[in-house]
């Protein structure tokens, strides 16, 4: 969880930027609303603007692009929330968004893409590319902390491609595998 | 042959005793136990093997002289063998997910509650200070410090502590979880915490062992052994430019004191000495510790989720004791039960790790209390 203070025309806000998983956040307002957002891009460039898909929570059907500008991440000298840079090789930006996500924070194995949840080492991959996925069904063991995690599925879906290979060092956040839209 | 060679040669089976049939008895189940259900079977097994040893009649190996004996006498009488076990103990442990999340600290405190709660019911039920003491610090669940307590504050009630200790420890899976569940809803279980994995520079690493050894040892001087010990094999580790001394203090090392230690904790368990009524109110006010410490740690679980707004899941309060890495584990396995997304393992290794210290402090903190010298 990071603060942010902003001060926008003498005004001051104060945001809860909360990291989910990689490029996924919460972000607690002053009023009290919770915001799912996902970092689409993130680049270090003077004309880089970055777009977050703001989904609000309590009227999640509503999906609005919008542009908050590099202002929050330069004014108050924080750091933009961290492990963005890992992004670059994931999907299209876009591709990522249309996930719908529900109103608990979902951390591990939501939407799109199934990331790592904890750092740990790939025991074993169950499925295969192509292959037809059921909700719950285990897709990967992860090992963390010498205990072994089964990673299963949130949604029914076709494995699209497959990230890493057994035995593979993972970080918190790393994508392990994607699913066909 | 006249009767007397005869009682001569049969003076094995006059010698035997009921107490010592029956103490024999308790060695085979432990034996049976560490076998067939693999409890702790790395303690229970020596630990009955030396009961049967001990308790058969006239052991030359309990004589003044005899291997187990001297065992003891090496090891558990002056508490060496606990403080070996602890360095390899370090040796074995991570801090790192406590280091990442420090307020961890805070339910590693909250865990060891069992022990202060189980003192005074052991001091209501007649117990004297030290041996309230020692019981009380079962709910440590940490085999080391409960024999290394135990063998300052009561050494004749080592047997049945380090029994209680390590056999509800490996029961750690089938204690916690119905307290657990009972205590919390399924909505608190349910309760996923956002997990950020920060670095931990290796200077820190190397620094945490040093500074907590330093900092509790000023604190509770009576800690110094167990924390010293913990922490040198922390920081062996960490260094990582001893790596054989690392290797050698979590394997050989704790193996081969793991063996004496056995050995020498199952030949106290002696007929007379052994088949008290206490040691039946021991093993009861053990498991009675258990249950308070994963009550008591899940209650401030929960007053944490209250405190941040609902968003602790309070299982992870449960993890605040030593027993490591089981009762991490337990708390991820209760967090997947509800739900199979969530993980809260890294949390609740942190909370587990600082349980693994705090019940070190509370070892030491009872001694002082008690006066030990």
């Amino acid at each position: 969880m990071r603060r942010y203070t902003l001060r926008i025309n003498d005004t001051e806000h104060v945001l809860d930027v909360e990291e989910l998983a990689a490029g996924t956040f919460n972000v607690h307002l002053e009023d009290g609303r919770l915001i799912d957002v996902v970092l689409t891009d993130h680049q270090d460039l003077a004309q880089a603007v970055i777009t977050p898909q703001i989904t609000p929570q309590i009227t999640s059907q509503i999906t609005s692009q919008v542009e908050t500008g590099p202002v929050p991440t330069r004014s108050t000298g924080a750091r933009p929330p961290a492990s963005t840079g890992r992004r670059e090789q994931g999907p299209p930006a876009g591709a990522v968004t249309s996930a719908r996500r529900s109103a608990t924070p979902r951390g591990g194995a939501g939407g799109q893409q199934l990331t790592a949840p904890m750092p740990g080492v790939i025991l074993g991959i169950e499925v295969a590319v192509g292959a037809l996925v059921e909700k719950g069904q285990t897709l990967m063991v992860l090992e963390a902390m010498k205990m072994k995690n089964e990673l299963k599925a949130e949604r029914d879906g076709t494995v699209a491609a497959i990230l890493v290979n057994t035995g593979d060092q993972v970080k918190h956040g790393d994508p392990l595998l994607e699913f066909e839209g | 042959m006249n009767s007397e060679t005869i009682d001569q040669l049969l003076q094995g089976v006059s010698n035997l005793t009921w107490q010592s049939v029956v103490m024999m008895l308790v060695g085979g189940l432990l034996i049976y136990l560490a076998i067939a259900k693999e409890y702790e079977p790395l303690l229970l097994l020596p630990i009955g093997a030396g009961a049967i040893l001990a308790n058969l009649p006239l052991s030359p190996l309990v004589d003044r002289e005899g291997m187990l004996t001297v065992l003891y006498d090496i090891g558990v009488g002056n508490e060496l063998f606990p403080l070996f076990i602890f360095i390899g103990i370090g040796a074995l442990t991570d801090f790192g997910p406590l280091l990442e999340n420090p307020k961890m600290v805070l339910l590693g405190a909250a865990g060891q509650f069992g022990i202060f709660l189980t003192l005074l019911l052991a001091l209501l039920l007649g117990f004297t200070r030290e041996q309230a003491a020692s019981i009380g610090i079962i709910g440590a669940i940490d085999g080391p410090t409960s024999i290394y307590v135990s063998g300052v504050l009561a050494p004749d009630l080592v047997g049945p502590i380090t029994v209680a200790a390590y056999s509800y420890m490996s029961l750690v899976p089938l204690i916690m979880p119905p307290v657990m569940r009972l205590l919390t809803t399924k909505k608190e279980r349910a309760i996923r915490m956002p997990y950020t994995q920060r670095e931990i520079t290796q200077r820190t690493r190397i620094l945490f062992p040093i500074i907590v050894t330093v900092v509790v040892g000023i604190a509770v001087p009576f800690a110094t052994p167990l924390i010293g010990c913990l922490m040198l094999g922390n920081l062996m580790r960490e260094s990582k430019v001893v790596e054989r001394l690392t290797h050698a203090s979590s394997n050989e090392l704790a193996n081969v004191v793991t063996l004496f230690l056995g050995l020498a904790i199952g030949s106290t368990m002696v007929g007379e000495r052994f088949l008290q009524p206490s040691t039946l109110l021991i093993l009861g006010l053990g498991l009675v510790a258990f249950f308070l410490d994963t009550a008591t740690g899940v209650l401030f679980g929960k007053l944490m989720n209250l405190l941040s707004g609902g968003r602790f899941n309070p299982l992870i309060g449960a993890a605040g004791i030593s027993a490591f890495p089981m009762a991490a584990r337990v708390v991820q396995k209760e967090a997947s039960r509800e739900d199979f997304s969530n993980f809260v393992l890294m949390h609740a290794m942190g909370a587990n790790a600082a349980g693994q210290v705090a019940s070190v402090i509370a070892g030491g903190v009872l001694l002082a209390l008690m006066g030990a010298g």
